[in-house]
């Protein structure tokens, strides 16, 4: 065979039928045509000779002279190469590689370029799919691993949840059993009271009877003990008293109904007859709230008896006064007085039942006004506090709620 | 000037110094009336079915925390009684409990009276008790 005539070769690059193998003249026009290239961009060897090959290209690469930028990259470094897309015959484009070659004569004078064009459409289409099938594996991966991270949070969620229940069935038992306990106690307290009075109303009689009938010739320390005695029957009937109204406190609650603060006070002041020397300042616009009359004015008549019992055996001008804050969902009351005051470390102290600061026999406390008053508050959704220092007298306040608590049934 | 009935009172109450503190008060009241006690409800029922205390113009003081039979189970027993269904009572007690009043007054009781703490509240409770009773018209 004879493998230098161009014939041969001709026939070889005429066969190509994968690849557009084509000669351009110096200035761009197609010089020859081939099997690959009729295949590839559509045209016939005679529908293209001739003309320039920026037909292959998209519009816009030639507005920017890009074709004539290859045939000069050529020129220079003998090789221009580039994957981009292309046009068809029919206008349909296709993504080609591109390796145009400058071409010489002995001299090295540029006698034209060769260009060998490569539909890489399939490949690159090809190439996407396993792109966008790796991005929607990995999607889908991704999913699943949120899928299964929130399975696990559920599972976390629900498994506290289910403490959470259990906690609050656990409370709600709890606090219908401590509930019922201060029901229960509250009862045991009415029934105890009730029973120690009737024998302590006989010996306040007895002994009343015998003052009656031979008080006259009682002397010395007889009519002392006697004087005492009726003290103490005094003493133990306000402590029974005391019990029967603290047992009452919480449990007895009331409908609710519009009560005028500023003229409860008032009420209580009057119901309390006051001596002379005491004065009561009541701040101006007291508010109207809806509440238990009852209950409230308990809290004023007790915290108000309190500061003047207290106050008067510390000095003989008094000065009460009866202030109020609005705090958004309740009232604030407080009443102040000018008295001798409570240390700190007595200030938890006087809220138990039966405590008292003074010797009973000077000031006539039983210990059970502040521990109603705080069951009374504190029954109604409210808080109660003191602040004090010694010397200073004392501020007792109390919130009260606007609306009231659901009336226990 | 209406005229004055003299009233038979059965006073029905176990604690012997509540006996004494009726006894003293009509004493200090200058109550004279006949004073029959019973120490329960049993007691009562004997003493109002006998002899011993006269059928007409009757009051009976009700105590109602009593042993073997108390107040509220002899009004009960009473209201049973055709003879004795009539009788006028007025409780005279220390429970100041709704319940008890209540079951009281449907027994068909006249009043209801907290005994008062101090004496001399309870010679005053007498003696309005006794003053309005002469003026009331009985069976």
């Amino acid at each position: 065979m004879d493998f230098d005539n161009p014939a041969v070769y001709r026939q070889l690059v005429d066969s190509v039928a994968d690849y557009a193998i084509i000669l351009l003249h110096t200035d761009g026009r197609v010089a020859s045509w081939n099997e690959g290239a009729r295949r590839i961009k559509g045209y016939a060897a005679h529908e293209i000779l001739g003309h320039s090959f920026e037909a292959f290209y998209p519009r816009e690469a030639v507005a920017t002279g890009f074709p004539k930028h290859e045939l000069e990259v050529a020129e220079r470094d003998g090789r221009f190469e580039d994957e981009n897309w292309r046009v068809r015959k029919d206008g349909s484009r296709f993504w080609a590689n591109v390796v145009v070659t400058a071409l010489r004569d002995a001299q090295g004078r540029l006698v034209g370029y060769g260009k060998v064009t490569r539909d890489l459409t399939a490949r690159r289409e090809t190439e996407a799919q396993a792109r966008q099938l790796a991005a929607e594996q990995a999607a889908l991966a991704e999913a699943a691993r949120r899928s299964e991270e929130l399975q696990r949070i559920n599972e976390q969620l629900e498994s506290a949840l289910a403490d959470a229940r259990t906690a609050r069935d656990n409370a709600e038992r709890s606090a219908a059993a401590a509930e019922a306990a201060y029901r229960e106690l509250d009862q045991f307290a009415y029934v105890a009271s009730h029973d120690l009075k009737a024998p302590l109303r006989g010996i306040a009689s007895l002994a009343q009877w015998i003052q009656d009938d031979i008080g006259e010739r009682l002397t010395g320390d007889s009519a002392n003990h006697m004087r005492m005695l009726q003290g103490r029957v005094h003493r133990m009937q306000a402590l029974i008293d005391g019990v029967l109204a603290y047992s009452r406190a919480g449990r007895t609650l009331t409908t609710p109904e519009r009560v005028d603060s500023a003229a409860l006070v008032q009420e209580v002041i009057e119901l309390q007859a006051l001596p002379a020397e005491v004065k009561v300042d009541v701040a101006p616009h007291m508010p109207s709230l809806q509440a238990e009359r009852v209950p409230l004015q308990q809290v004023f008549m007790n915290l108000i008896d309190n500061a003047v019992k207290y106050a008067r055996g510390y000095r003989p001008d008094v000065l009460l006064e009866v202030a109020w804050r609005d705090l958004e969902d309740t009232y604030e009351f407080s009443v102040r007085d000018n008295g001798p005051g409570i240390a700190p470390e007595y200030q938890e102290r006087i809220w138990g039942i039966f405590q008292t600061l003074a010797p009973r026999d000077k000031v006539e406390g039983t210990g059970i006004g502040l521990s109603v008053v705080k069951k009374v508050v504190e029954s109604r959704g409210g808080r109660v506090w003191v602040e004090s220092e010694p010397g200073q007298g004392a501020a007792f306040r109390f919130t009260w709620p606007k609306v009231p608590r659901e009336a226990a049934t | 000037m209406m005229q004055q009935h003299l009233l038979n009172i059965l006073l029905v109450e176990d604690d012997e110094v509540d006996v004494m503190n009726v006894k003293r008060a009509f004493q200090k009241a200058h109550i004279t009336n006949p004073l029959f006690v019973a120490g329960n409800g049993l007691e009562a029922l004997e003493l109002l079915r006998g002899s011993e205390m006269p059928k007409q113009r009757r009051l009976v003081l009700l105590d109602l925390n009593m042993p073997r039979m108390n107040g509220i189970e002899f009004l009960r027993e009473l209201r049973k009684d055709p003879e004795l269904s009539a009788t006028p009572v007025v409780v005279l007690t220390t429970s100041t409990m709704d319940r008890d009043k209540f079951e009281a007054y449907n027994l068909n009781i006249a009043g209801y009276l907290v005994k008062p703490v101090t004496f001399s509240d309870f010679v005053e409770l007498m003696t309005t008790l006794n003053k309005y009773w002469a003026l009331v018209e009985l069976p």
